[in-house]
C-alpha cells in the first residue's frame, strides 16, 4: 500500500511537475561576482564584469568567440547588413568609437554585448576608459527574470560598464540609488559569492528570448495585448507569436476568437522552449546535424563533449535553420532540429494523397501555419518620418490602429513562394512579404541614416515638420501632416523632400525599395487546426495564387524589387491595383513547380479549345445541312415521273 | 426489305459502353483536377481519387479489349490492309461531304466482319496507337509521382507531362463529339447508337420474302 502511494505520487509528480523543477533541481553553485579587475565588486562597489566572473567555471572569451549573437555574423553578413525596421545601417567593427558609442545607445539593446562592443576603437572620438566596455551579457539569456528595463536605461545614458549590473536589477544581489548602483552586501558570503539559487541562473528559456525577437507573453494563462512595434522583429514581421495560451482567450480583439480554440503556437504549449531546437551547437545532449565541414561520409557525429567539457565551452553559436529573412551565420543554416527530425509524418498523414511529393514539394509549415493572428508588417516607408520619428508602417491583417485594443485583428494568410532549400531543391514556404522603401545618396548608393532623414524633415525639433514639406504634404491646409498626406506619391512631394534632404548634403537622393520576404516558421497549429482542404491550395483562387498586397502605396513612384541574395524567388508578377497599391500575383508554374488545379498551360488549351471548336462547327454546319435538307425533301412537291 | 443481324457481340458492347463511361469520367474529374475553382463537381480530392481508379479501369479494359480483339481474330477490322483502301477512304469522304446530302446510299454498309469504314479505321488507328497510348504513358507518370519521381523527372517532369495529358484530354473530347455525331449517320440517326447497345442493325436483304425466311 505504501509503496503504490509512493509510486502514485511520483507518477502525478512527474505528470503535472513538467520538466521545469527537474530543471531548477539542477541549482548554480555559488558566483563570486567581480569587477574587470578581477576583483570581488564589493571592494570598490565596481560594476560586475561577467567576462571575469563566470569565467572561472565557463571559458567566456571561447564563449563570446563562438556566438553569432556576439559577432552578428561574418565582416560580409555584416557589411550586408540593414534593418528595415529601425533604418539601422551601421556596420560593427567599421565605424569610429564615437559612432560605436551612438549605436549602443541608440541600438544596443539588441546586442547581447562582447565582441566589438567590448573592444572599441580607440581613436580618441569617444572615451570608452569611462564609459566601460558593453561585455557580453550572460544575465540577459540566463537570469529568469534579467531586468532589461534597468539595462537598457544604461545603455541609453552611455554608462556602459553598468550595463551587466542594472540587469540584475530584480535580484536581491543589487539596488538602484539614484543613478547608481550599490552592492547588497548581507547576500554576498564572506568569499564574495551570492548564492547559486539567489540568481536561479538556468538554460534560457522562451521569455529570454522574447527580449529581442518575437513576442511572448509574460505569464501564462493570463490576456495578454501586443502592442505593435520594432522591439519584436519577429513577430512584427511574421504575426508569430510564440504562446501556449489559447487564441480565443488572449486580449486580443481577433477576429472570430470564440471559434478559436488552438494555441498561438502548438510546441508553446507543449512546453517546448526556442533552445529546444536552437541549441548549442556542441552540447552533448543535442544530436545535431553534421556540419558541412565535416566528410560527406559521416551521418552521425558520435564523439562529443562530456559534461564538464561543455560546460567550460558551450558554444554559443545555436542551431539555426535555413530562413529567407537570416544574414547572420549562413554557415549554420540548416544546422537546427527540423520538423522531420522530431515528427515520424509519414505515419500521421495517410489521409494525405501523393504524401511523398507533398512532402518533398512544401514545408510542413505549409499546411501548418495556415494563418497568422498578429498584426504584421506590409509596409516600412523610411522616405518620410512620422511625428515620431519613427518610419510610416502599413500592417496586413488588422483593421485600424494595431496599437490599439479595440482594432479588430483580422490575421492573415502567409503566401507562399518557392525557397531554395540547402539541397538545392525548392519547396513552397510560408513567408510574409514586406516592401520597405528608403532614400539613397545617388552619389555612392548608400542608404540615408535615420539622423540625416530626422534632420531634414524635422529640422531640429523632432515632431514638427519643416513648413517646406508641409506646405507640399498638407493637402487639406490644416497646417498638419497626417494620415494619407504623409506620402510621397507625386512628384512634386517627392522633389520637396529631395531638396530638404539635398540641404543636408545628400548627393542626388533617390529613393529604393526592396520586397523583403520573411520565412514563417513559428505560430504553428496543432494538427487539427491544419489545412487539409486540398482546395486550400489546389486552384487559382487558392493561397497558392491568391494575390498578395505588398505596399499600400508606392513612395515616389518606386516599385520594389526582391534583394539578390532572397533564397525565395517570386514567380509571378507584381501589379498595381487602381488605388496605387501594390500586389502579388504569384504563379507558382512559372518557378517550374506543378501544382495540381493551379494554371493552366495556354497555349495546350488554345490548341485543345480550337480543336474543339472547329468540330462542333463542322459538326453543326453538317448536321445543320442535313436537318435542313431533311425538312426540304419533305416538304418538296414530288417530282413528276418523266417517262 | 431488310432483316437484322447480330453486328456486335456482347463484349464488344460491354467494352466499348465501359470505355465510353470511363473516357467521360476521366474528362469531368480531369477538369476538375485541372480547374476545380471553375469546375466543381466532386470536390478535389474525390475527383483525383475518381480519375486514378477510372483510368485503372480504362487501362484494364483497353488490355482486355486488346486481348480478346487479338484472340478473336477481330483486330484486322481495324487495319487498313484492303487494296483499294484509298479509293474507299475516297468514296467515303465524298459520301460525307456530297452523297450524304443527295441520299445517295451508304457506300460501305457495315456488316459484322466489316464493321469499319476507311475512315473510322484511319481514326481508329490514330486513337489506339497514338492517343490512348499517349494518355495512358502520361497518365502513369503522373501518378508514379508518389513512388517513382524520377522516373517522372526523366520524362520531362510536371512541366512536359501534364500539358501533354492536358492536350490529349483535349483531342479525347474533339474525338468524342465527333465519334457522337458521326452515329447519327446511319439510316436513321439512332440506328449505330441502338446497334451498340442491341448488337442488332437492319441490313437491306435482295431477294424475295420467301428467299429471306427460307
Amino acid at each position: 500500500m505504501r509503496t503504490t502511494t509512493i509510486a502514485g505520487v511520483l507518477v502525478l509528480a512527474s505528470l503535472f511537475g513538467g520538466r521545469l523543477p527537474a530543471q531548477d533541481i539542477l541549482a548554480h553553485p555559488d558566483i563570486p561576482l567581480l569587477n574587470a579587475q578581477g576583483e570581488s565588486v564589493l571592494t570598490r562597489n565596481a560594476p560586475l564584469s561577467l567576462k571575469e566572473s563566470c569565467n572561472g567555471c565557463h571559458d567566456t572569451a571561447y564563449i563570446a568567440s563562438h556566438s553569432y549573437h556576439v559577432s552578428l555574423g561574418t565582416p560580409e553578413e555584416r557589411a550586408a547588413r540593414f534593418d528595415p525596421l529601425t533604418l539601422d545601417t551601421f556596420r560593427p567593427g567599421r565605424g569610429t568609437a564615437a559612432e560605436l558609442a551612438t549605436w549602443l545607445r541608440t541600438r544596443g539593446a539588441r546586442h547581447v554585448g562582447g565582441g566589438f562592443a567590448a573592444s572599441p576603437p580607440k581613436d580618441g572620438t569617444f572615451d570608452f576608459a569611462a564609459a566601460g566596455a558593453t561585455e557580453m551579457n550572460c544575465l540577459l539569456c540566463h537570469l529568469p527574470r534579467p531586468d532589461d528595463e534597468a539595462r537598457r536605461r544604461e545603455l541609453a545614458a552611455g554608462r556602459f560598464a553598468w550595463v551587466s549590473t542594472a540587469t540584475l536589477g530584480k535580484t536581491p544581489v543589487v539596488t538602484r540609488k539614484g543613478e547608481d548602483w550599490s552592492w547588497n552586501r548581507e547576500v554576498f558570503d564572506e568569499k564574495g559569492q551570492v548564492k547559486g539559487e539567489l540568481l536561479g541562473l538556468r538554460t534560457p528559456r522562451a521569455s529570454n528570448c522574447a527580449i529581442c525577437h518575437g513576442f511572448v507573453p509574460p505569464k501564462r494563462n493570463e490576456p495578454f495585448f501586443l502592442r505593435p512595434g520594432a522591439s519584436h522583429p519577429e513577430t512584427e514581421t511574421t504575426g508569430s507569436i510564440f504562446a501556449a495560451d489559447r487564441i480565443r482567450e488572449s486580449g486580443m480583439n481577433v477576429a472570430g476568437k470564440d471559434d478559436l480554440r488552438r494555441p498561438w503556437d502548438v510546441h508553446a504549449e507543449r512546453l517546448l522552449e526556442c533552445s529546444d531546437c536552437h541549441g548549442s551547437l556542441n552540447d552533448p545532449a543535442y544530436d545535431a546535424e553534421l556540419p558541412p565541414t565535416e566528410p560527406k561520409h559521416l551521418a552521425v557525429e558520435p564523439r562529443r563533449l562530456d559534461l564538464r567539457e561543455f560546460l567550460r565551452t558551450p558554444s554559443h553559436d545555436f542551431a539555426k535553420g535555413h530562413v529567407s529573412q537570416s544574414q547572420v551565420a549562413r554557415r549554420l543554416d540548416g544546422s537546427m532540429r527540423r520538423c522531420e527530425d522530431c515528427h515520424a509524418a509519414e505515419k500521421t498523414h495517410a489521409f494525405l494523397p501523393y504524401r511523398d511529393r507533398h512532402f518533398t514539394s512544401m514545408q510542413c509549415e505549409a499546411c501548418h501555419i495556415p494563418k497568422e493572428y498578429a498584426p504584421t508588417r506590409q509596409q516600412t516607408d523610411w522616405t518620410l518620418l512620422g511625428p515620431d520619428g519613427d518610419a510610416l508602417v502599413v500592417y496586413r491583417g488588422v483593421s485600424g490602429d494595431p496599437s490599439d485594443p479595440r482594432t479588430l485583428v483580422r490575421g492573415y494568410t502567409p503566401t507562399l513562394l518557392p525557397r531554395k532549400e540547402l539541397d538545392g531543391t525548392r519547396r513552397l514556404t510560408p513567408q510574409n512579404l514586406m516592401s520597405t522603401f528608403f532614400w539613397v545618396d545617388g552619389a555612392h548608393g548608400e542608404k540615408v541614416s535615420r539622423d540625416v532623414l530626422a534632420r531634414a524633415i524635422f529640422g531640429g525639433t523632432e515632431g514638427t515638420y519643416r513648413p517646406a514639406l508641409v506646405e507640399a504634404l498638407d493637402t487639406n491646409g490644416d497646417g498638419r501632416l497626417e494620415g494619407r498626406e504623409l506620402r510621397l506619391d507625386t512628384a512634386k512631394k517627392t522633389a520637396v523632400m529631395a531638396g530638404l534632404l539635398e540641404n543636408e548634403g545628400v548627393k542626388n537622393p533617390m529613393i529604393r525599395g526592396e520586397i523583403l520576404p520573411y520565412g514563417v516558421h513559428h505560430g504553428v497549429a496543432p494538427a487539427r487546426f491544419a489545412t487539409k482542404d486540398c482546395n486550400g491550395c489546389h486552384g487559382v483562387e487558392s493561397r497558392v495564387g491568391r494575390e498578395f498586397q505588398i505596399a499600400a502605396y508606392l513612395p515616389g513612384g518606386v516599385t520594389p524589387h526582391l534583394p539578390e541574395d532572397a533564397l525565395v524567388t517570386l514567380p509571378g508578377r507584381l501589379a498595381p491595383t487602381s488605388d496605387g497599391a501594390l500586389v502579388f500575383q504569384p504563379d507558382p508554374t512559372a518557378a517550374g513547380l506543378r501544382v495540381l488545379g493551379f494554371g493552366t498551360d495556354r497555349l495546350v488549351d488554345r490548341i485543345g479549345q480550337w480543336a474543339v471548336i472547329l468540330v462542333l462547327v463542322g459538326v453543326f454546319f453538317h448536321g445543320g445541312i442535313r436537318i435542313f435538307l431533311h425538312f426540304y425533301s419533305r416538304n418538296a412537291p414530288p417530282k413528276e415521273d418523266a417517262s | 426489305m431488310s432483316r437484322a443481324i447480330q453486328i456486335y457481340t456482347v463484349h464488344e458492347r460491354i467494352w466499348h459502353w465501359i470505355q465510353a463511361f470511363t473516357i467521360i469520367v476521366l474528362m469531368v474529374t480531369g477538369s476538375e483536377i485541372r480547374s476545380p475553382q471553375s469546375f466543381h463537381v466532386l470536390g478535389f480530392q474525390t475527383a483525383v481519387i475518381t480519375h486514378n481508379v477510372f483510368a485503372g479501369l480504362l487501362l484494364f479494359n483497353a488490355v482486355m479489349g486488346l486481348f480478346y480483339f487479338l484472340t478473336s481474330g477481330k483486330m484486322k477490322q481495324y487495319l487498313p490492309g484492303e487494296h483499294d483502301f484509298f479509293h474507299k477512304a475516297y468514296c467515303q469522304v465524298r459520301y460525307y461531304s456530297y452523297g450524304m446530302f443527295r441520299g445517295e446510299p451508304h457506300p460501305m454498309e457495315p456488316t459484322p466482319d466489316r464493321r469499319l469504314n476507311p475512315l473510322q479505321k484511319l481514326t481508329y488507328l490514330v486513337i489506339l496507337n497514338i492517343l490512348l497510348p499517349l494518355q495512358v504513358v502520361t497518365g502513369l507518370l503522373l501518378w508514379s509521382v508518389q513512388t517513382w519521381p524520377a522516373a517522372m523527372s526523366g520524362m520531362g517532369g510536371g512541366g512536359a507531362l501534364v500539358p501533354l495529358h492536358a492536350l490529349g484530354s483535349w483531342l479525347f473530347l474533339a474525338f468524342t463529339i465527333m465519334h457522337v455525331y458521326l452515329t447519327t449517320t446511319g439510316n436513321t440517326p439512332l440506328e449505330n447508337i441502338r446497334a451498340m447497345i442491341t448488337g442488332l442493325r437492319e441490313q437491306p436483304v435482295e431477294g424475295s420474302i420467301e428467299e429471306v425466311k427460307s
